[in-house]
């Protein structure tokens, strides 16, 4: 490394870390989602004691005294008929009632009102239809003359128990790998963003109170430039190292199975070639800006996009080898989230691993190049925005 | 050329530069010696900033030569600059030493002589109990001078100045002129455009005058001054003003209450004129005045257009 670029990485390094935001950033962050994700957990289990009326409208009479002895998410109310239950649900003495017609067990279907939308998300509702089922379950078998035993049985034959098959041995699932899985990535790239803004805002700055000129007296924009990234990225791996010593610790107290070091590599791997790739564009973009506003604006999207693969973790749990997964996987603005996210899911083919970070690489290299020479000139550009066709004449030149 | 014994500092040799199809420089050529002061002169947008960026390797003219100690710019010899640019600014949030330690590294010093040259100029410009503040701190002056302790904290020998006066008050101003000559007796090259003629007028030793990108006057001032002075006298009479019409040898007249400019003609002599002018009335002062730079700066450039 030339000792002026050695010089800038140093100074952005220690200037940075010394920065309130990223120490804020880097000891409150785990925190703040790791709260984000217990209190959805916490809501799941509490809200259902919360005593809340059921209205029940049970024209068969043989529900109600059932779900008086198992139901107990809500408070049970008997109501005549469906006239006056509606009357109790729109003057909010009940939060819900449930009309069990006489043929319910015939035609299989009983209704619940409620004012609330997606009620089938909750766990008390979900309860209650299995009791219903059960009660109708219960009454269709014990006329048949079918035992007690047997009818238990049919009601929750079996349970299954979910085992990730990894190179380390068989690992039963639980909630937090859940969690793991899903909280990695976005640490990495909450990382990546972070490093990458710092980069950004220090290019518009150093235009803004025009210091730019002053430094390139001294030193070429390239090794500027490579300065800047290089300090940057240290200061990325020392967040994620904090973190990932964090998550450690965390896994060996509570004994959860943790990723294995060949898994921890290849992330890193792509978490750092993501960050040369994401600081490349910033780069650009801090370049091109007049204002801190106007890039943060630019660079609101570009999170955007890289955020966008997060959203597809659900498709990727479910099938984190299909063809789609795999295309994106190797188109370059998305390769870096989903292939962390596909490695940590799930055994990766090597190949695709391999020729992901082959295209990753390429990609590094010419958004580097094309940053540098964006760079070069659009940092002296101070007050006017260059058009699209300006910039590409730039790359060109 | 025969330039004697003096070392050229900075050659320009038929240097253009355009943008977007605008001829920013044109084919301009320029010799700096050592140990003197040179002014670049012209108006706005006349090419000023963008030569001096080029000799700064900034930005790379599109043909044309620029040699600086002899050799083209490098990060080597960069080092031997002391550079301030017209877009002045230092880091807001940086503190002063530490400010002054990245600029000094930068600029290949170790870090022992990097911290013992800026206790020394903190220590000129009175500074030195500031070192732990951050910039944004200090009042515009202090930070002025940490920008010029920024572009001096390796003593190099060429000092280029890109509007120094911009925006400075009085006193500043007299600092920075102090500071400007204080260079030149130690034997440095100094570098500094302006569009100020009378700082001009009082610093520089040589001008180099351009507009529209061409070179228009590159001479020692004391020859401009010959070259371009126009014979003019001021006369204030005792009494009356006498009728000056009909004297062969005045091309015009400025009257100014009770005193008159007067406009001689080429070649003329103010001798022969003020015996012509006793003969009409008594002279309470007799004045012969040069033309200053700046009505030569009007003149030349008005022509020019």
């Amino acid at each position: 490394m030339k000792s002026k670029t050695k010089i800038v990485a140093l100074t952005e390094f220690i200037t940075n870390v010394k920065r309130k935001e990223f120490i804020i950033l880097t000891l409150l962050l785990p925190l703040i989602l790791l709260t984000s994700m217990v209190i959805p957990l916490f809501f799941m289990q509490t809200v259902s004691h919360e005593k809340e009326t059921l209205g029940v409208v049970d024209e068969t009479g043989i529900v109600m005294p059932v779900l008086k002895e198992r139901y107990t998410d809500y408070l049970i109310k008997e109501i005549a008929n469906a006239e006056e239950a509606r009357q109790l649900l729109e003057n909010n003495n009940i939060s819900s009632y449930i009309i069990i017609e006489k043929d319910f067990i015939e035609k299989g279907k009983v209704s619940y009102y409620s004012k609330i939308q997606l009620s089938s998300f909750s766990s008390a509702n979900m309860n209650l239809e299995r009791i219903v089922s059960d009660i109708a379950i219960e009454n269709l078998l014990r006329n048949e003359g079918i035992s007690n035993e047997v009818i238990n049985k049919v009601k929750d034959p079996i349970e299954m128990e979910r085992i990730t098959v990894t190179k380390t041995g068989d690992e039963k699932e639980t909630p937090f790998s859940f969690v793991g899985n899903y909280l990695l990535p976005l640490f990495l790239f909450m990382s990546i963003m972070n490093a990458g803004g710092y980069l950004l805002n220090g290019i518009v700055e150093e235009k803004e109170n025009k210091v730019v000129e002053v430094l390139l007296s001294t030193i070429s924009p390239s090794e500027l430039l490579s300065g800047k990234i290089l300090g940057l990225g240290g200061l990325g791996i020392l967040q994620v190292s904090i973190w990932g010593i964090g998550i450690i610790a965390v896994t060996k107290i509570l004994n959860i199975p943790l990723i294995t070091f060949e898994k921890g590599i290849i992330i890193m791997i792509f978490f750092i070639l993501g960050y040369f790739f994401y600081s490349s564009i910033f780069a650009m973009i801090g370049s091109i800006s007049t204002s801190t506003r106007d890039s943060q604006q630019i660079s609101a999207i570009v999170s955007f996009i890289v955020f966008i693969p997060m959203l597809l973790f659900f498709g990727i749990v479910q099938n984190p080898n299909m063809a789609f997964i795999r295309l994106l996987g190797m188109i370059p603005p998305f390769t870096p989230s989903i292939m962390i996210m596909r490695v940590l899911l799930t055994e990766t083919l090597i190949s695709d691993i391999i020729i992901s970070i082959i295209i990753l690489i390429g990609s590094v290299i010419v958004a580097a190049k094309i940053a540098s020479k964006i760079f070069n000139i659009g940092i002296l550009m101070y007050g006017k925005k260059p058009s699209l066709n300006e910039v590409i004449r730039w790359i060109r030149g | 050329m025969n330039l004697g014994n003096k070392m050229n500092i900075i050659e320009i040799k038929n240097v253009t530069k355009r943008f977007n199809g605008v001829t920013a420089v044109d084919n301009l050529s320029f010799i700096a010696e050592s140990g003197k002061i040179y002014g670049f002169l012209g108006p706005n947008g006349a090419g000023k900033t963008t030569t001096i960026r080029m000799i700064m390797g900034i930005i790379k003219p599109d043909s044309g030569e620029i040699k600086v100690f002899g050799d083209k710019i490098s990060e080597q010899n960069k080092g031997q600059i002391g550079y301030i640019p017209e877009e002045r600014g230092l880091y807001k949030k940086y503190k002063v030493i530490g400010l002054l330690m990245y600029f000094a590294r930068l600029k290949g010093m170790n870090y022992t002589e990097a911290s013992k040259n800026i206790d020394i100029w903190l220590d000129k410009v009175n500074l030195k109990d500031r070192a732990n503040n951050k910039i944004e701190e200090l009042s515009k002056g202090m930070q002025q001078n940490i920008q010029l302790i920024v572009s001096l904290i390796n003593d190099p020998n060429l000092v280029i100045l890109d509007e120094p006066f911009v925006g400075l008050d009085p006193i500043n101003a007299r600092n920075m002129k102090d500071i400007i000559l204080k260079l030149k007796e130690s034997g440095k090259t100094i570098i500094f455009s302006t569009h100020q003629m009378n700082e001009a007028e009082r610093l520089c030793d040589h001008i180099l005058l351009i507009n529209k990108g061409k070179k228009l006057i590159d001479s020692l001032i004391s020859e401009v001054k010959k070259k371009y002075s126009k014979n003019f006298v001021t006369v204030e009479f005792k009494n009356k003003m006498p009728d000056l019409k009909g004297i062969s040898i005045i091309k015009n007249l400025y009257y100014e209450g009770n005193k008159v400019e007067i406009e001689l003609i080429k070649n003329a002599d103010s001798n022969k004129l003020l015996e012509l002018l006793l003969e009409k009335e008594d002279i309470k002062k007799y004045e012969i005045s040069e033309s200053s730079l700046e009505s030569i700066f009007v003149e030349v450039v008005t022509n020019e257009i």
